[in-house]
């Protein structure tokens, strides 16, 4: 692992947009406690205001503080993309590892499920799942989750087949140690690698994906708002007044965060994957 | 080669009946059942009886294997129900709306490849030069744009502010223009909507046959070449391409279905009638015929592209022995 | 189906929060006789740009059409999309004006018991058919068209969905080829609300019409127009009928089409751009965009519709989660909903949300022969937290008050997919946060909220406390009071009703009863009023404003006329409409 940060540390653009994701996630995390105004409070006296020192990102229709809100926003954005994440990751390191650990006829069968899965029209079915159950937290996080699952269960289940095989895990089990933690507690941390970059990748997918459902109608309920709410809440008052501060923060926000996803997950690639690395820098 | 895609055509067929599966208990699962169309549609105004007829008509009384037999038998024989909500052949109705996304995405496609392989070619050469700054920013801003926003600013911008393009269909309404006229107008419809569907693909292809074409160009054999003196427009072009255009194949014919899946938002933004639109219009009306006839549609696409992306591969590489 | 058809129109159109989608039928004017083919003057709206006098030939108009209809036959669906076919293509016995009163249309002339036409008892009532109308493809139209459409709305294998006024028809029989009897089981104060939809016997093999025949998706009609081609997702097209019963020289237009537009807020941007000539059904929220548009010199005709128009209400669900039987736990307190009422600031919403396209109304019923006028409750937080100090509602640490271990939350939804709805949503969510009510914000589809009983729906299986959207414009409010009654409850055993209160209050059930048979239109007029008065003082819902309405077309489209009810829509003057390019 030292190594690997190593050869992280010299990708500029992954540790601009590391420090990126922290900025913003800290933002998100921290920033709604720090500002002056609640995001939810309705004041009409500062209805429609163009950015200014006061409010730097402007305010709404209904006079809300639009940093605030998009603070806000970013904690409800970035924790679903997260919790999206993780579920999928979840799922995947343990269809993978049991596949993987296991083989055989079990490996097989949980496979072709894997092959099911990737088949299935993945953007179709969550438009389903959202349009059919109701939007909400755990339908949105569910569905992009049971559709970005596989890409993990592969990798990990790759990783197990030819980790098991190495001596450390012989020496291990020639010990007496049971399968299940030899599954969990050697060969687990050396199989996450290559998941990690599936998991920055997907958060960057699982953000678009969320503002594809907002522009769709199948978003938050109001008053939360994600960055793709908010970019399609703006969709009137930029076109038909003008006030292109609705719609350019929230965009910027999902922007910089996409992109500081893709600079992360690219670097970590190169990182882990040392051979590769040398050719692809400056990328 | 037959046996192989045979075999590879065979193997596919397990994989469909589990899809179909999935796909037939996911509708099966959700709360109301396919007759809970409510205000709208077909539910809503029928009475008792009528829902009794149309649940015994459909079926929907027999055990779930039993529908599921019925109705996976009516996929392999062509019969695909009908629409709850028009009362139309759903294949018929899939069929009316299947050219326009077809042209929308094959249009998509050849573009996003017209951009991808020069761009990405010319970036993996002067790798480090302003060219391949640009070229990577742009393609990273590709991925990080909403396409629904994207699709937004180019109507404010093209429709509505400078007026130089039509903001919805795929042709004048008011009237038909032929000839060279008829193609332009058709040009001008379709502008916006491949650009939105185009973005992201092109965004990646272009990465990815940029990196494709750097390991090309770092492999021992194109030094030999550029060693033995070739000129460096023939190394590229002879050799370090034809290696490198395997895995981007594969990438590409995967990126269709993707592009199927982008029709969504797209035919959304500028009313346009495709496949994407009438997923939105059933799902939001709960039509299941018309949802599990294009999921269906949906899943072939995405095994297809799999099979041909697998022979595509086979073809060009050497070192696979198709057995 | 009988009963509940004017319900789901009104329904249908909560989403788009349409213009008159014609609850009541069609728009008023014209046709007096067959010799007077265009408007005739009973319109409200200005025909501002329009030229009559130089009616110009030709051209296909092109319309923007937001929600895509499932079937396009009125008869056969509750769906406001399907109105399209009113007056352009179908036509009525009947025209609805904007008085209350109608006008014969293909009838030759009102019954009344003066002239016979109804009889002293009120239970047989003679229609007489006007002569030469013919259908569009020649035949004529005859009594034995009516008898057959009554016989298909009959058919238990049909799937026709119509008002409930027919429920009381008991038998139809033709005299004659042109006169029409109709015996009803109980007196029919509305007898004039049937048959606004006529379907062609020689055009239908059998009385069994379901939403799969052919003529319930595009139906044959007397109208001017003619449907060519119905392309799903994509455009409806309509052609000129050449054999117009009304005047062989009209309609105008080579024909129509609607352009279907999903993305509401790209249909107006194109339609103020010129892209298109007019929009069906402009919502009350597209307001702004288009006047601002005209007053910047864009070539298109903006005309507020005169009055008022739907109102937006608040309704309250007085039962408990269970059997239904128990009060709501917080507002089964009448303190509770008094509070609300003093607490929600109306005129913000209508200043702030809706640009001041909206006007403040107290009473359930505000349009139609029976409009009753109440003063709405005057804001006032402080007065609405004494209200609720005093009842024992007590706030809490959280500041959300409490009263006998029961909190003070609510439940709210709304209809999905309209951004001016979410707004107003936040706003009362602010107001009644300020007096200690805690208000939980959902959005859900049309769909379901309003799905049957045993479908689920929302409102049918009370899973909600507070519920916004739009009713209340009739002319006949019949339909609309008889929702408010314990007779229309869904349970169970009535797994049809449709309530927005699930309140069992016998007074307000007697008065509507009463009113529902009386034939006589000023003691009706009272005892409407009396409902209204208890609708306000129980607060059963409340009425938070009633929207203002209008129009816009390009200024290309002349001879455009607008009327009460449904506007430039389901109006027989749309026959006139020409465009000079």
């Amino acid at each position: 692992m030292p190594d690997t940060w190593r050869r992280f540390r010299r990708h500029r653009l992954a540790l601009f947009g590391l420090a990126l994701l922290a900025v913003l996630v800290a933002a998100v995390v921290f920033g709604p406690f720090l500002l002056p105004y609640d995001g939810e409070r309705i004041d009409f006296a500062a209805k429609d205001l163009p950015p200014s020192l006061t409010h730097p990102m402007g305010t709404d229709e209904l006079g809300r503080d639009q940093f605030s809100r998009v603070l806000d926003g970013g904690r409800l954005t970035l924790g679903v993309a997260a919790s999206a994440v993780l579920v999928s990751l979840v799922l995947g390191v343990l269809v993978g590892a049991v596949a993987g650990y296991a083989g055989g006829l079990l490996d097989s069968a949980l496979m072709r499920g894997v092959d099911i899965f990737y088949s299935l029209p993945a953007l179709f079915v969550v438009i389903l799942l959202v349009s059919l159950f109701g939007p909400g937290f755990l339908t949105i996080v569910v569905g992009i989750a049971a559709l970005t699952w596989m890409n993990t269960a592969r990798l990990v289940r790759a990783s197990y087949l030819t980790l098991k095989e190495r001596e450390f895990v012989e020496a291990a089990r020639a010990l007496g140690v049971p399968p299940t933690r030899i599954a969990l507690r050697h060969i687990l941390p050396n199989a996450l690698g290559p998941v990690i970059v599936t998991a920055t990748l997907g958060l960057a997918i699982a953000i678009l994906i969320e503002s594809g459902l907002s522009f769709l109608g199948l978003g938050f309920n109001p008053p939360q708002a994600t960055w793709g709410g908010m970019l399609q809440e703006s969709q009137r008052p930029v076109i038909s007044e003008g006030h292109w501060w609705r719609g350019f923060f929230p965009g910027l926000m999902i922007f910089l965060t996409v992109l500081a996803a893709n600079f992360v997950g690219d670097g970590l690639r190169d990182a882990l994957d040392p051979r590769a690395a040398g050719r692809r820098r400056g990328a | 080669m037959v046996t192989y895609l045979t075999r590879r055509l065979l193997m596919s067929v397990p994989l469909l009946i589990g899809i179909s599966i999935v796909v037939f208990g996911l509708l099966q699962a959700t709360p109301g059942g396919p007759l809970s169309n409510g205000g709208e549609g077909a539910g809503a105004q029928l009475n008792p009886e009528q829902i009794e007829r149309l649940r015994d008509e459909y079926g929907l009384d027999d055990p779930l294997p039993v529908q599921y037999l019925s109705w996976a038998g009516g996929i392999v024989t062509g019969d695909w129900g009908t629409s709850l909500r028009t009362g139309r052949p759903v294949l018929e109705m899939i069929a009316d709306r299947l050219p326009a996304t077809l042209l929308l995405i094959g249009l998509a496609f050849v573009i996003s490849l017209a951009i991808a392989i020069p761009v990405g070619i010319v970036a993996a050469r002067r790798q480090h030069s302003t060219f391949d700054y640009v070229a990577t920013g742009v393609s990273f801003a590709g991925f990080a744009t909403p396409s629904f926003w994207f699709g937004l600013m180019l109507l404010f911008l093209f429709s509505y502010s400078l007026g130089w393009l039509p903001s919805s269909g795929l042709e004048d309404l008011r009237e038909t223009h032929t000839g060279l006229d008829g193609l332009w107008d058709r040009v001008k419809h379709l502008i916006m909507p491949v650009a939105v569907l185009a973005l992201v693909t092109a965004a990646s292809l272009t990465r990815y046959v940029r990196a494709s074409m750097l390991e090309v160009l770092d492999q021992d054999y194109i030094r030999t070449a550029r060693g033995s003196g070739l000129p460096e427009r023939t190394v590229v072009m002879r050799h370090a391409l034809k290696n490198a255009a395997i895995p981007v194949v594969t990438v590409a014919v995967l990126a269709i279905p993707e592009l199927f899946l982008g029709t969504a938002i797209t035919e959304t933004i500028f009313s346009i009638p495709g496949i994407g639109r009438l997923f939105i219009e059933s799902a939001d009306q709960r039509d299941y015929p018309v949802l599990l006839g294009i999921l269906v549609i949906a899943s072939l696409l995405v095994v297809l592209a799999n099979i041909v992306a697998d022979l595509l591969y086979a073809l060009l590489d050497p070192r696979i022995a198709y057995a | 189906m009988i009963g509940g058809r004017t319900r789901a129109r009104l329904l249908a159109m909560t989403v788009v929060l349409a213009a008159g989608l014609s609850a009541c039928g069609g728009g008023g004017s014209s046709a007096t006789s067959a010799t007077t083919p265009t408007g005739t003057g009973t319109s409200t709206g200005a025909t501002a740009g329009a030229d009559e006098g130089t009616a110009q030939r030709g051209g296909r108009l092109l319309v923007a059409m937001t929600d895509e209809p499932g079937l396009l036959n009125p008869l056969f669906t509750t769906e406001a999309a399907a109105d399209v076919s009113r007056a352009m293509v179908v036509e009525p016995l009947f025209q609805p004006l904007a008085d209350g009163t109608y006008e014969a249309f293909l009838a030759a002339e009102l019954p009344t018991p003066e002239n016979g036409g109804v009889s002293r008892d009120g239970r047989t009532v003679v229609y007489r058919l006007r002569e030469g109308v013919t259908w569009s493809d020649g035949k004529p139209f005859t009594a034995a068209d009516v008898v057959f459409t009554h016989r298909v709305i009959t058919d238990p294998r049909s799937t026709a969905a119509v008002a409930s006024a027919y429920a009381l028809v008991r038998s139809v029989k033709a005299l004659d080829p042109l006169t029409v009897e109709v015996k009803m089981s109980k007196p029919n104060p509305r007898y004039l609300e049937l048959w606004d939809v006529v379907l062609p016997q020689h055009a239908i093999e059998s009385t069994t019409v379901t939403t799969r025949s052919p003529q319930a998706r595009l139906p044959l009609g007397t109208g001017p127009f003619v449907y060519a081609d119905w392309k799903s997702g994509d455009q409806v097209t309509l052609t000129r009928n050449d054999a117009y019963w009304r005047d062989p020289e009209l309609p105008n237009l080579d024909g129509i089409t609607f352009k279907l537009t999903p993305d509401r807020q790209t249909a107006v941007s194109s339609f103020v751009n010129g892209e298109f000539d007019t929009i069906f059904y402009l919502a009350n929220s597209d307001l702004p965009d288009v006047t601002q548009a005209a007053e910047s010199g864009d070539p298109i005709e903006v005309v507020m519709k005169e009055g008022l128009s739907y109102g937006s209400f608040l309704w309250l669900n007085h039962s408990a989660e269970g059997d239904g039987l128990e009060p709501n736990p917080v507002l089964g307190d009448p303190a509770v909903r008094e509070a609300i009422d003093l607490a929600i600031d109306r005129q913000s919403i209508i200043d702030q949300v809706v640009d001041g396209f909206g006007e403040q109304i107290g009473s359930y019923l505000f349009t139609g022969f029976a409009a009753h006028e109440i003063e709405p409750a005057a804001f006032d937080a402080d007065a609405a937290k004494a209200v609720l100090d005093e009842a024992g509602w007590v706030e809490g640490d959280d500041g959300i008050r409490v009263k006998d271990g029961v909190r003070a939350e609510l439940d709210f939804t709304t209809v999905s997919g309209n951004q001016s709805y979410k707004l107003v949503q936040q706003l009362i969510q602010q107001n009644l946060k300020d007096i200690g009510i805690d208000v939980k914000l959902r959005t859900d589809s049309l769909t379901k909220i309003f799905a049957g009983y045993q479908d689920g729906g929302i409102l049918a299986n009370r899973r909600y406390d507070l519920m916004m959207s739009l009713d209340g414009f009739y002319a006949d409010p019949a339909d609309y009071a008889h929702v408010f009654t314990s007779a229309s409850i869904p349970t169970a055993e009535n797994p049809n009703g449709f309530s927005y209160s699930h309140l069992r209050l016998p007074a307000f059930d007697r008065l509507v009863e009463a009113a529902g048979q009386t034939m006589d239109e000023a003691e009706r007029r009272r005892l409407y009023g009396e409902t209204a008065e208890l609708f306000a003082s129980e607060r059963i819902s409340l009425p938070l404003y009633a929207t203002k309405w209008g129009w816009a077309w390009n200024e290309a489209l002349h001879g455009v006329t607008t009327d009460a009810w449904d506007g430039q829509w389901a109006n027989p003057d749309i026959a006139s409409w020409n465009l000079q390019r």
